[in-house]
């Protein structure tokens, strides 16, 4: 090696060391963020996986047993269509029944459908309850409104008195003195795919 | 101010020059010891570059001696000079054939082992001829070692007849104006011939000076041997010039100068000063002082013999023989049949006689003080020794080594956080894939979810892809997370689906109860009736009638408070819409009928109505194209 040669090899060295180094840092950083990326994405995997195996999957399996078992029913669109003979069947149970004159206590009205800005189906049903005392009613209302929880709504409720006459009244001291007569509209809603009633 | 050292065993000499290259002044002279490098038993020291570092860096420190321009003279030991004549003068290519020049005339001492200087002695159209002056490489590397560690920084290195030459021709003597001069030069035990002629160096040559065997006490049989080696040497010469010898073979009498005076005893190595010189010139004898004045006619000779100058030298001036030199000066000019003889100083041009300081009496000062004038701008011959891996080393140079001591710790980390990054990333890839791929990894668990799935009912289509596992095989996250995602809507539909974007109405029912609850917080009376509760998406109205004979005993009794019956319903309305704020849109309004009062057995009651507003339910949006080109 003659002169100056081991000089220009340090010389050599130490840009190829800094290059090396620069390269090294570089891919440092690419390669760390990608690892920072990874672990922030196995963690959620993970938290992932957890919840299909822990929650979810367990969640569903155990519904769908359920409905096979018959302790579930499941809500679809046939019980959502039933709610009218559902109602009238708490109703009977009440005992308001349908009549004519002064015996007609109950009015189902018909199921309608209207479609609500192109995006899905509004479904009604009006139940008129007449001539009956503020315990049928309340216990009407309480037990349709249960039979219905899971996919319909109480919008709107219209009590009057039947007879606009001074009368005392206990509604709350006294419910046994509950003779007053009442005339009844509640009206249920519920939703559904826009499309629902094609696909029926 | 420039300082130049000769750091010769036993001693070290620096001198410092300050004033200009014309008007140079000796400022002072420090002569320090340098004793040999042996142990205290006599053994040579192991490592003698330390032992040189620090005995230099001990007179350095010593004599202050670390400031300014700082130069380092060869000493006569340490060099070669060689005549060489080249087929061409340009610079640039005398650099590219010197060195092989000279490994041709030095044959002896490996070229590598040497760093060369030359000056221009003749420079014609068929050719020049120099001086070349080859100096010893290790010897200079140690110097300038142990004066960089002592602080020095070493500006350039010169030779002894470089600094001769420097020093000598700034003397009136040597003006280009006077004709061509021999000039003889005693410095110590070494001495320089050359020919000056307007103003220049048309030749010289270095010998050892040849008075120290007479002046040693050398017998007349030694003497005439002497004289026989002289004349041989003459002959030797003629030769020279009769074409036998080519004259272009350069010479150097340190090389092998005859025995008698050119080699020096050990006692004498050390270079005396010119007071010494004079002192033992006026003690030799006849026959000694002949013998010495024959010896010092016959380099003469010779170097006129070899001159190719066509100027023949009128004069004869000679230096450094102190106060001796007058009459040797005669002597030798009769010897050598010169008329017009002058004796000189070199000292007195920058040490000039009464103004000057004194100096010690060594031998190296005149061309120790030549080196030196280098630093101050003169500079005759521009030999420095300093290149190649002599050269004074550069900021990066210094700082090259810690510079690849980082550079490899640089690498070495960054290098490790890279592998150790990769490796983390590698390990993550491998766990995420290890999540799909376990046996009881996601596709197996949103398997078992649908186990019991009715087969009679496929639903929707939308339905059925969300009930189907879709393997995505690149992509180990995307397959779970579109798993995770088709499993937690499904989940929400069988839950009712809250993702749907339905206006779902204020409840009612409840609605209803609260009414109810208000009216049994207001304490109704004994009179009190509901006749109408109303509640439907845009409010709530309820009518009744309020007592308006029930006493304060009444009220007392059912603990009802001092407030009227109409205005405990109201309070208790007022109430129930501010605790339900997500319900009401502000407070209630009420207002009495306009019926007459009505009631039996002197009771009276009247009508009010109360309505409280409902807040709006917000329709739907209708679901909109997102805009072109977003993203």
């Amino acid at each position: 090696m003659g002169d100056g040669e081991g000089s220009k090899a340090m010389t050599i060295y130490i840009v190829a060391c800094f290059a090396l180094a620069m390269m090294a840092l570089i891919g440092y950083k690419y390669v760390n963020d990608q690892r920072s990326d990874l672990e922030t994405e196995y963690i959620d995997l993970a938290n992932r996986v957890a919840d299909i195996s822990g929650a979810y999957a367990l969640n569903i399996n155990d519904y769908y047993r359920k409905v096979q078992a018959g302790e579930i029913k499941v809500v679809d669109k046939e019980v959502r269509d039933g709610t009218r003979t559902a109602l009238r069947e708490i109703a009977d149970k009440l005992g308001i029944k349908s009549g004519s004159g002064e015996d007609n206590h109950l009015d189902m009205g018909f199921q309608r459908e209207r479609l609500v800005n192109r995006q899905y189906t509004e479904y009604s049903l009006e139940v008129s309850l007449n001539n009956v005392t503020q315990t049928e009613w309340a216990v009407f209302l309480s037990q349709a409104q249960h039979a219905t929880r899971e996919y319909a709504h109480v919008q709107n409720v219209r009590i009057d008195r039947a007879e606009r006459r001074f009368a005392r009244m206990e509604i709350v001291k006294d419910r046994n003195a509950d003779s007053t007569l009442w005339n009844v509209k509640i009206k249920f809603i519920w939703f559904g795919p826009k499309d629902d009633a094609a696909r029926s | 101010m420039a300082v130049a050292f000769c750091i010769e065993y036993p001693r070290i000499t620096a001198v410092e020059l300050t004033g200009s290259g014309k008007k140079p002044r000796l400022k002072r002279v420090v002569v320090g010891d340098l004793p040999e490098p042996r142990n205290e038993d006599g053994t040579p020291v192991a490592d003698k570059q330390a032992y040189l570092n620090a005995q230099v860096a001990a007179f350095v420190k010593e004599n202050k001696l670390s400031g300014g321009k700082t130069y380092l003279l060869a000493g006569p030991d340490a060099m070669r000079y060689r005549e060489l004549k080249l087929a061409f003068g340009d610079k640039r290519q005398i650099g590219r054939v010197l060195q092989f020049q000279v490994e041709g005339v030095i044959p002896n001492i490996p070229i590598e082992q040497l760093t060369i200087g030359y000056n221009v002695l003749l420079n014609e159209p068929d050719g020049a001829r120099l001086l070349v002056h080859a100096a010893n490489k290790d010897y200079i590397r140690q110097r300038i070692i142990a004066l960089e560690e002592a602080g020095c920084s070493v500006e350039a290195v010169d030779s002894n007849l470089s600094g001769t030459m420097n020093i000598g021709l700034t003397d009136p003597q040597f003006a280009p104006a006077m004709p061509a001069a021999l000039w003889i030069d005693f410095a110590g035990t070494a001495a320089t011939v050359g020919i000056v002629d307007h103003g220049e160096v048309q030749t010289a040559r270095v010998f050892v000076s040849p008075y120290l065997a007479g002046a040693t006490g050398s017998t007349a049989a030694a003497a005439d041997e002497a004289k026989d080696v002289a004349k041989q040497l003459q002959a030797q010469a003629e030769s020279q010039i009769s074409g036998l010898f080519d004259k272009d073979e350069e010479y150097v009498l340190m090389d092998k100068a005859p025995e008698d005076g050119a080699t020096l005893p050990k006692s004498e190595s050390v270079n005396i000063g010119e007071a010494e010189v004079a002192d033992r010139i006026r003690h030799m004898s006849r026959d000694e002082l002949l013998k010495f004045v024959n010896r010092v006619a016959i380099e003469a000779r010779r170097t006129l013999m070899i001159s190719t100058h066509d100027a023949e030298p009128q004069r004869l001036v000679v230096s450094g023989l102190g106060s001796e030199g007058q009459k040797l000066t005669q002597l030798l000019a009769n010897e050598l049949a010169i008329e017009d003889a002058t004796a000189v100083e070199l000292m007195d041009n920058v040490n000039p006689p009464g103004r000057g300081i004194e100096t010690p009496d060594v031998g190296e000062l005149t061309y120790l003080c030549g080196v030196a004038m280098k630093g101050l701008g003169r500079d005759y011959t521009g030999i420095d020794f300093r290149y190649g891996d002599l050269a004074a080393g550069t900021m990066f140079d210094y700082a090259k080594t810690p510079l690849a001591f980082t550079a490899t710790l640089v690498l070495l980390f960054a290098g490790i956080m890279f592998l150790i990054s990769y490796t983390h990333a590698q390990y993550y890839e491998r766990d995420i894939y290890a999540l799909v791929d376990h046996n009881r990894g996601p596709r197996y668990f949103f398997d078992g979810a649908f186990n019991f799935y009715p087969k009679d009912k496929p639903g929707t289509p939308i339905e059925q892809k969300e009930r189907t596992y879709q393997v995505i095989e690149d992509d180990a996250g995307a397959e779970i997370r579109l798993a995770h995602k088709k499993l937690k809507d499904h989940q929400t539909r069988l839950q009712g689906g809250v993702q749907d974007n339905y206006a779902t109405p204020h409840p009612a029912d409840q609605l209803v109860a609260e009414i109810l609850k208000a009216i049994e917080r207001a304490v109704p009376s004994y009179d009190f009736a509901l006749l109408k509760l109303h509640v439907i998406e845009s409010g709530v109205t309820v009518d009744y009638l309020a007592s308006i004979t029930e006493s304060q005993t009444e009220r007392d009794k059912l603990k009802a408070g001092r407030l009227v019956e109409s205005e405990r319903m109201f309070e208790s309305f007022r109430k129930l819409s501010a605790d339900n704020p997500k319900w009401f849109d502000g407070p209630p309004e009420q207002s009495e009928s306009g019926r007459a009062p009505t009631g039996p057995e002197g009771r009276e009651a009247e009508q009010w109505s109360l309505k409280l507003k409902l807040k709006k339910i917000e329709p739907p949006k209708p679901a909109t194209a997102p805009k072109a080109g977003a993203k």
